[in-house]
């Protein structure tokens, strides 16, 4: 079925089944590839996007239900000062060993920031901990979400 | 004026030669550089008429290329897989060839012997050896050519080399006067002249890259999505696959019926190949619903009634009988048989997944001329490739291979069989060979992808071990120590066995117990390696994964018999060891040892050295609702000269977080034949809201370079173990933890 919603600001139309995983839309049809499998279940969130604004495993998100939506993905993440500030900070910070798991991360945390501009240790646990990081980067995730807050404080990103 | 090194000499030897034999007497490096016909091609100027030639790019060996237009390109001979290493490999480059890190671009090299491990001879990336088994050839690699461009740009001038200095991309003349010129535009007179016969490499006290905090070269792509994984490769009508391989380890297929996978919209072909039955699709839905679909017999063969519990018993039988000995030093027997002072205890470790974030893939181009193109991720092409050119039989100049961002590697895409690789290329085989298939099919670009339950069911395991400790205690000492190690050897039947195992042993499964140099003057260790049907190979840190965690806990248990402090009883025990005591004091001292804690937190400490790098936690814990609760890390690490800090801190954390997901809650079970665990339900790895603080202090060390990824792992289990123990808790001896504190 043809189905049709917002990625990243741009009308897009796909032809799709409708159980197909929006994960596997972005990167099989649409070949936007920074959005990460890792699991198939929602269990590790590589594969986290925004679906009007609230952060979702787009590996178990059927493609049938972004219709109308506004999807966002780590490729549109800049276009909003939160995404700007999740950006420069993981960057600053050198979060990143393998990276698999990072734009999911980063996904997670801008949708946090967006909520919660000054998130304490207990908001990132809740919010971070469906993100799964097998290098083992959450000491440096968990200062770069304080950092890209602070950046926010300061009057934004770049 | 002619500038030192230009010549014009048809007989001086070129590049080539100059690598091959330069590059192999530096530093008691011991590969035989060739120059490899890809990169040479590179050199030689596009068009034959030289008033309408453009500038050549300038490519002085194969690690680097400056371009006419001035762009650096570094070519990793090491895979990255998280651990920093095209960073630092750029770092020890640029340091010589006097450029910024952040002005070079670093891609992952091609197969090629080029890129041959100075210390392995094969093109791999294992063992934390890449910083300090390259550190020099990349060194080397940067100085010549800066001495190039220095020499071009001396004849440029009209004086000589020693009048001119590299700075900053830039040659410069000394003499103040200004006058400069960038590598860019050097790059094509440089290209003309001959490899200087020898090169002064920097003193270290002039480094001014080398040992300071470097951003890495690959965090912006990675942070944004742009870098490409292996998963993340496209070609032109590329169609996914998946295969169904058996539940059971060593099972083979007895009968399958395909009809309701072909009917999946999106399916093309259903192919069997030697590893089970690929579902290729358009896409990976269609090819995951195609294999959901399919409809599969098998007979267990080997594997039938495998079980966890069965083989602890097994094992622990195991070890109560002698094995082959490893060490065996004075009368371990002899002092343990007349001790009335003896301790014994058994610790275990499970089969470990290795689980890297990004799972599988290997996508296969077949080509007319009977050769491949294979785009992958991979930390050992060196067996990789041959093994694919011997599968198709052809020579391996007609197997190219793009290699790619690893989503974590962990050992897992060092494969000695090249399993995923060559499964791949078996897909491609039999979709090429398919029946009834359109052309169009039968010549599309395959990626096989797995899925996260075919990774932790896939096999390729850290082995389960078994360890029987057994002391004899005295005054205040352990007086014999005798440790039996069960577990499969991850060497035999690899290329690797004659040089991995020696009487017997399989050096891996007792690294970390057999070198132990604790001063126990009655010392043996033996190992039993029994053979099983599960693949087993290295996982992050390897046989030290499990010795230390064994070794630590028993110096732990002794500590507490004696009455004495676990800091102060390894201080004694390594006092002719600087390198260990130097990181133990340093961790006791960072970490406040002795000091108070808030009621319900206990301390522990380890000390472990591995592959070459030495290094030691204190673990803080409590316990909280019956799970252990790690509020802090401490760690020491000396690796010798540090060549960027910043990852080396990094990977001490995450090492740190690595091995708390094992101490923890990750292990791979066996019941009825299969493996228990599917996915990161019941592979339980730690979270953001379990994850400590993790403190690193690197000590400074004028010492022998060494390890870093895999060395902040071992320590850490027993440490947590101790710290449990110390926070009221039981003394835990079979990892994962999990609910053995219920």
């Amino acid at each position: 079925m043809q189905i049709r919603f917002t990625l990243n600001g741009r009308p897009t139309s796909v032809d799709a089944t409708p159980d197909t995983p929006l994960l596997w839309v972005l990167r099989d049809t649409l070949g936007q590839t920074g959005t990460k499998f890792g699991c198939g279940r929602a269990l590790c969130g590589a594969c986290t996007v925004h679906v009007d604004g609230a952060a979702v495993r787009a590996c178990s998100f059927p493609i049938e239900y972004a219709k109308d939506k506004d999807i966002r993905t780590i490729e549109g993440l800049e276009a909003s000062a939160t995404g700007q500030a999740v950006v420069d900070a993981w960057i600053e910070l050198d979060v990143v060993q393998c990276g698999w798991c990072q734009p999911g991360q980063c996904m997670s945390a801008a949708a946090l920031l967006s909520a919660d501009a000054r998130p304490d240790d207990a908001a990132i646990d809740r919010s971070m901990s469906g993100n799964l990081c097998r290098c083992g980067t959450y000491p440096r995730i968990r200062a770069a979400v304080k950092r890209a807050a602070e950046i926010l404080a300061e009057g934004g990103g770049r | 004026m002619t500038a030192p090194g230009l010549r014009n000499d048809s007989r001086a030897p070129s590049r080539r030669d100059f690598f091959r034999s330069t590059l192999t007497a530096g530093g008691g490096l011991v590969l035989g550089l060739s120059f490899g016909e890809r990169l040479r091609a590179a050199v030689v100027r596009p068009t034959a008429d030289p008033a309408d030639a453009l500038p050549a790019d300038f490519q002085p060996n194969a690690f680097l290329k400056i371009g006419s237009d001035g762009s650096i390109v570094v070519f990793a001979k090491h895979d990255e897989m998280g651990q920093g290493i095209h960073t630092g490999l750029a770092i020890a480059i640029c340091e010589e060839l006097e450029v910024d890190v952040a002005a070079v671009q670093v891609v992952p090299a091609p197969a090629d012997t080029d890129y041959g491990h100075s210390a392995y001879g094969i093109q791999v990336t294992g063992g934390s050896t890449s910083t300090w088994s390259s550190f020099e050839q990349m060194r080397r690699a940067g100085a010549v050519a800066r001495e190039m461009l220095v020499a071009a740009a001396a004849a440029r001038f009209g004086v000589e080399a020693g009048e001119c200095e590299a700075v900053d991309g830039t040659v410069r003349r000394r003499d103040g006067s200004g006058e400069a010129v960038g590598y860019g535009d050097l790059a094509d007179a440089a290209s003309d002249l001959t490899p200087p016969e020898d090169v002064d490499l920097k003193q270290p006290a002039t480094f001014t890259r080398i040992g300071k905090p470097t951003p890495r070269v690959d965090s912006p792509a990675k942070v944004r999505g742009s870098a490409l994984f292996s998963m993340d490769q496209r070609a032109e009508g590329m169609l996914t696959a998946m295969v169904a391989r058996s539940p059971y380890f060593g099972g083979t297929l007895r009968s399958s019926d395909t009809a309701a996978a072909r009917a999946v919209e999106g399916v093309v072909a259903v192919v069997e190949v030697p590893s089970g039955v690929a579902v290729v699709a358009h896409g990976f839905w269609a090819a995951k619903k195609g294999r959901d679909a399919l409809r599969l017999q098998w007979d267990a063969g080997e594997g039938r009634g495998l079980d966890t519990a069965k083989l602890r018993s097994e094992y622990s039988a195991l070890a109560e009988r002698p094995g082959n000995v490893a060490r065996d030093d004075g009368d371990a027997e002899g002092v343990l048989a007349a001790s009335s002072r003896r301790h014994a205890a058994v610790y275990e470790v499970p089969f470990q997944a290795h689980a890297p974030m990004e799972p599988l893939s290997c996508m296969v181009e077949l080509r007319d001329d009977g050769g491949v193109k294979i785009t992958t991720g991979s930390q050992m092409l060196g067996s990789d490739h041959p093994k694919v050119a011997e599968r198709l039989g052809v020579d391996a100049s007609k197997v190219e291979f793009v290699n790619s961002f690893l989503g974590g590697g962990f050992g897992r895409r060092a494969n000695p069989a090249a399993d995923f690789t060559l499964e791949a290329l078996e897909v491609a085989l039999a979709l090429r060979d398919g029946a009834g298939l359109s052309t169009e099919v039968r010549s599309a670009p395959v990626k096989t992808i797995w899925s996260r339950e075919d990774d932790l069911r896939g096999g390729w395991y850290r082995p389960m071990f078994v360890n029987a400790i057994e002391v004899a205690l005295g005054d205040g000492r352990i007086d014999a120590w005798r440790h039996r190690i069960v577990g499969q050897s991850i060497a035999v039947g690899t290329p690797f066995e004659g040089a991995m195992v020696v009487d017997g042993v399989d050096g891996t499964s007792v690294e970390g117990a057999a070198d132990m140099p604790h001063g126990i003057e009655n010392l043996r260790v033996e190992l039993h390696s029994p053979k099983l049907p599960v693949p087993v190979q290295w996982w992050r840190s390897v046989g030290h994964s499990n010795t230390a965690f064994a070794k630590e806990s028993m110096l732990d248990e002794c500590a507490e018999k004696l009455g004495r402090d676990a800091y102060e009883l390894r201080r004694e025990l390594l006092a002719e060891h600087p390198r260990w005591r130097r990181v133990l004091d340093v961790v006791a001292d960072k970490a406040g040892w002795g000091g108070p804690l808030p009621d319900g937190v206990g301390r522990g400490i380890a000390v472990h050295e591995s592959f070459r790098g030495f290094a030691a936690h204190v673990v803080e814990a409590s316990i909280v609702d019956s799970r252990p609760k790690v509020h802090r890390v401490v760690c020491a690490i000396d690796c010798g000269l540090v060549v960027n800090p910043d990852q080396v801190e990094s990977q001490m954390q995450g090492a740190a977080v690595f091995a708390l997901s094992s101490a923890i809650g990750s292990g791979i079970h066996f019941a009825d034949g299969k493996v228990v665990e599917s996915n990161f339900h019941d592979f339980q790895l730690v979270r953001m809201h379990e994850s400590p603080a993790v403190e690193v202090h690197i000590v400074d060390s004028d010492d022998a370079m060494g390890g870093i990824g895999e060395v902040g792992v071992p320590g850490v289990a027993s440490a947590l173990c101790s710290a449990l123990v110390a926070a009221g808790g039981p003394r835990i001896r079979r990892l994962p933890i999990g609910d053995q504190l219920g």
